[in-house]
């Protein structure tokens, strides 16, 4: 019981009994889809018509951005016009060969038949072994940031501006640096170089920009206008011969807004190959018969009865040019030949149309209407003519974007005047750009009065995989010393040293920075300012064995700047005196407690008693000095402690002795204290 | 011919039509038959036009009784007149028999990998879609049977199948009209949309074979005897083909046809014809 699914060509146009209704026929149905129309300028006036068979080629090369060819791919057309609007021409043959083709040795002899007036058929070939086509275009491309705060380093530890219009070597790719959050200026260097045998016409150059570029301005040495779209660049170009190079500048600007890498941008080229196919396809040979006629015509002499004077005569009945090949006449038992014309190796006779040819005569003796047998090959006249399309694609590459974040911090915000203190300094460096960090240089101004240590073990480096080697860590001290009087400046050069082959921070990490600064006595007066720059290294070249780099230096901004208070804290001390009686009557214990009330430790604290004449010291649980006074002749006892530490108590305790046959006066003991 | 017209047969007794209603191809079970036999029986739906009617109750679940073979020994006269011109002769075009007939197909010539078919029992002509077809890839499939398509009834459809899917909250995935003939200006090329699905409808047209091999009078022999059909199954011989290729081994395939062996007594060695020969590959 079938049923059959119908597609909507079907129901409109078959004719079958379960369709009901006229059949429906679109007409303008396209046989061909070319590339381009193709209008034939042919020499037709009317009376003249022309076979032409056209050979193009589109080619598309695909280049990496670098140059290397990626691929190729093509296709061609063989097409055959008949463009009378009378003649049709039959037994139509070509005969074609190409480097192309599989059985290289024989050409390719193909039948096409009938070609009606106005007519054409198409040869389709694809393009194989495309990989023995040689380039055509040789371009390169050279992106500069022109920034001025990326500056190149090489391993000389000298630093440059940026070389204009560098030649790269060849393998040698570049990374192309952006800096976030700024507006970056670029220059696209193009060049363009005919490395062909033939002239390049109708180039078209076209550089592809995604949304991020703006402000383009377009120079060029052989450029007529161009046209800027929202995603690209056009221009027209004057023809390149061999050899001759074109120069293309474009200057765009970027602001890059997230971290994110931007593509550079595609080229593409087209031109055409006049009178040229480079794939090694060639039209050996075309023939096609059209309206003619042969005949022999037969005039009995006079005067000389069955004695015959005749000649071929060829008469071309169509709007071609015919082109005749050979005239073979024979008799009529074909065991004699009377004519044989080849024309092929004495040069075709071209007979225009409605011309005609005619042999030379040729006699022969016959009762009778003489007969012959002939045969006459000629062929339609055709012209050729070739074109090539060529499409020439170059990826692009991308810009990176790089950006560092600062932090800074100090153990302390407030510390002591007048005071010896460590400070514990952290610097933290953010890696916010899309490629790693090669190489690092921090540089800090340490002021006067402090001191940065001069031990590189004191500087410990860590990131989230671990701590640094030190290997990798260069200081350098400027001036190298331990005067606090003038100030220092702590450049820390990390992994600087082997060239900055690997990688400091990676995407996304961070490295911490950690060392000791003294501060030695500051002057609470005094405003301290710890400026700090960090300088960035960026691979230069994909290519890690090349030591160049981007140095792109950061300050700290001023949001993030630690500044650190020197306070001028108040001491305070408390003296006290107490007298107990003593182990006898006549013995005293003097009890004296310094007391430090403060936070901050005193030192050389000197505390004075007076003896009274009519007593003398026995002991005393720390250190003395007696002496006695110049001014009025007391007995002083002296003592200092050393040191005080913030809320310490320290006590002294000396014992007086009234002496023997002295008038003991109690009230002298409560003398002067200095203390 | 003889098998074109019911009424040019010279034998119209109930045997000779009950032994070639059991060559149909495939045979009915005990639940199609009986759907058959209300169908062709059944009297014009008393039901106003546009009452409503619940689609659900319309469809019940048919054929899922593969293993149970109807038995047409009781099939009246009437009745095996009426499957003869439906499924032999296909003689009868109206819709019925284009259902009945495109029933016959989708179950065993499409392809699919049938999970279920329900059929609409509801003879109200608001209910266009005939079956639903249920896939065992979860796709349903909604046929809707017509002896003429015209674009009017094409156009209904399309209302009728958004109120189908909004009511059973169903989105088919294909969507089938199975016709005998159609008009040429159905413009099935336009996808449809279904509450938010576009989808393309199919037109499935009957189709006879202008140069079939065989004829309807044929016994066609798959190889030695695995496989006998008659000839009067398959308008199409790819229909035939794939028969053959559902119901055999496979391999090494030569079909023959034994010319006229439904309407000739033939005392002779029986002239047996080489129709087709290949391997179906399993």
């Amino acid at each position: 019981m079938g049923f059959k699914k119908i597609d909507h060509d079907e129901l409109k146009t078959k004719i079958s009994p379960n369709f009901l209704g006229i059949p429906i026929r679109e007409g303008g149905k396209l046989i061909q889809k070319s590339h381009r129309e193709k209008k034939i300028e042919s020499s037709y006036t009317g009376s003249m018509s022309e076979v032409l068979i056209l050979n193009e080629e589109f080619m598309e090369f695909h280049y990496q951005n670098d140059g290397a060819r990626k691929a190729v791919t093509g296709n061609g057309n063989i097409s055959i016009f008949n463009n009378s609007v009378k003649d049709r021409i039959w037994d139509a043959n070509l005969q074609f060969s190409g480097s192309q083709f599989n059985n290289q040795k024989t050409d390719n002899n193909l039948n096409l038949g009938i070609f009606e007036p106005n007519s054409n058929k198409v040869l389709k070939y694809e393009i194989v072994n495309s990989d023995d086509l040689p380039d055509l275009i040789e371009v390169s491309e050279n992106i500069e940031n022109l920034s001025e705060d990326i500056k190149i380093f090489k391993n000389d530890n000298k630093e440059s501006d940026l070389i204009e219009n560098e030649t790269l070597k060849v393998g040698n790719k570049k990374n192309y640096l952006l800096l976030l959050g700024k507006e970056n200026k670029v220059k696209f260097s193009i060049n363009i170089v005919n490395i062909s045998t033939s002239i390049l016409e109708n180039i078209k150059f076209k550089k592809s920009f995604t949304e991020n570029f703006y402000d383009l301005e377009f120079n060029s040495n052989k450029g007529k206008e161009f046209k800027v779209t929202r995603n690209s660049i056009d221009c027209s170009l004057n023809n390149l011969n061999p050899g001759e190079k074109v120069e293309i500048t474009i200057l765009a600007k970027l602001f890059p807004k997230k971290k994110e890498n931007i593509k550079t941008g595609n080229i593409e080229i087209t031109f055409n190959l006049s009178n040229k196919v480079i794939s090694g396809v060639k039209i050996n040979h075309f023939s096609a018969y059209s309206h003619a006629m042969h005949a022999i015509k037969k005039t009995e002499k006079n005067h000389a009865p069955n004695n015959w004077q005749c000649s071929l005569i060829f008469e071309n009945h169509s709007d071609f040019k015919l082109k005749l090949n050979s005239v073979l006449v024979y008799d009529k038992s074909k065991t004699t030949k009377i004519l044989d014309l080849d024309f092929k190796t004495s040069g075709s006779a071209i007979i225009n149309p409605r011309g005609k040819y005619k042999t030379e005569s040729f006699d022969c003796v016959d009762e009778k209407e003489p007969t012959f047998s002939r045969k006459v090959e000629y062929s339609v006249d055709y012209r050729t003519e070739k074109n090539s399309m060529i499409t020439s694609r170059f990826d692009d590459s991308f810009f990176i974007v790089v950006n560092i974040v600062l932090k800074k911090k100090l153990s302390e915000e407030e510390i002591k005047s007048f005071e010896e203190t460590v400070l514990n300094s952290k610097i933290i460096i953010n890696n916010q750009g899309t490629i790693p960090i090669n190489g690092l240089r921090i540089v800090e101004r340490v002021p006067e009065d402090f001191l940065p240590s001069r031990n590189i073990s004191d500087y410990t480096l860590s990131r989230s995989s671990g701590k640094l080697n030190i290997g990798e860590i260069e200081l350098n001290l400027k001036p190298d010393d331990e005067d606090p009087t003038h100030e220092h400046t702590i450049e820390l050069n990390i992994n600087l040293k082997n060239g900055a082959l690997k990688s400091v921070i990676e995407v996304d990490d961070f490295l911490e920075l950690k060392y000791p600064l003294k501060a030695m006595t500051p002057d609470y007066k005094k405003a301290y300012d710890f400026p700090l720059n960090v300088s960035a290294f960026y691979s230069r070249f994909k290519n890690s064995g090349i030591k160049e780099f981007y140095m792109i230096t950061n300050n700290l901004s001023d949001q993030e700047k630690s500044s650190i208070n020197i306070s001028h804290k108040r001491r305070k001390v408390m003296v006290g005196k107490q007298i107990y009686p003593g182990r006898s009557a006549n013995e005293f214990a003097i009890y004296i407690v310094a007391k430090n009330g403060s936070s901050i430790k005193l030192n050389d604290v000197n505390i004075t008693d007076t003896i009274p004449e009519s007593f003398e010291l026995i002991s005393s649980n720390i250190e003395h000095k007696l002496s006695k006074s110049k001014k009025n002749g007391d007995q002083n006892i002296s003592f200092t402690i050393n040191a005080l530490l913030p809320y310490q108590e320290r006590e002294i305790m000396y014992y007086l002795k009234s002496i023997s046959g002295k008038e003991a006066k109690y009230s002298e003991l409560e003398s002067y204290f200095v203390g | 011919m003889k098998l074109q017209y019911y009424e040019m047969m010279d034998d119209k007794s109930k045997e000779y039509l009950l032994y070639l209603i059991e060559q149909v191809l495939p045979h009915f079970t005990v639940s199609e038959l009986k759907k058959f036999l209300q169908d062709v029986a059944a009297e014009p739906s008393k039901q106003k036009k546009n009452s409503k009617v619940k689609s659900n109750q319309g469809y019940v679940v048919i054929g899922n009784d593969s293993g149970k073979k109807a038995d047409l020994s009781k099939l009246t006269i009437k009745q095996l007149k009426d499957m003869f011109q439906i499924f032999i002769s296909r003689e009868k075009s109206d819709k019925l028999s284009l259902k009945w007939r495109f029933y016959q197909y989708l179950k065993y010539m499409l392809n699919l990998k049938l999970k279920s078919i329900k059929i609409n029992q509801d003879s109200n002509p608001d209910q266009v879609i005939d079956f639903i077809v249920e896939t065992e890839d979860k796709d349903v499939i909604l046929c809707l049977c017509y002896d003429v398509l015209e674009l009017s009834k094409y156009k209904k459809a399309f209302n009728k199948l958004n109120e189908f899917a909004k009511k059973e909250n169903l989105i088919p995935d294909r969507i089938i009209f199975a016709t005998g003939k159609s008009f040429r200006n159905i413009p099935f090329d336009e996808p449809i949309k279904i509450i938010s699905k576009e989808l393309s409808p199919e037109i499935w047209v009957e189709w006879i074979e202008e140069n079939r091999p065989f004829n309807n009078e044929d016994l066609i022999i798959v190889n030695d005897s695995e496989l006998k059909l008659a000839g009067f199954n398959f308008t199409r011989t790819d229909d035939m083909l794939n028969y053959a290729f559902k119901h055999t081994k496979g391999g090494q395939i030569s079909v023959y046809r034994q010319i006229d062996f439904f309407t000739e007594v033939n005392e002779e060695e029986p002239e047996v014809e080489l129709i087709w020969k290949g391997i179906m590959l399993k």
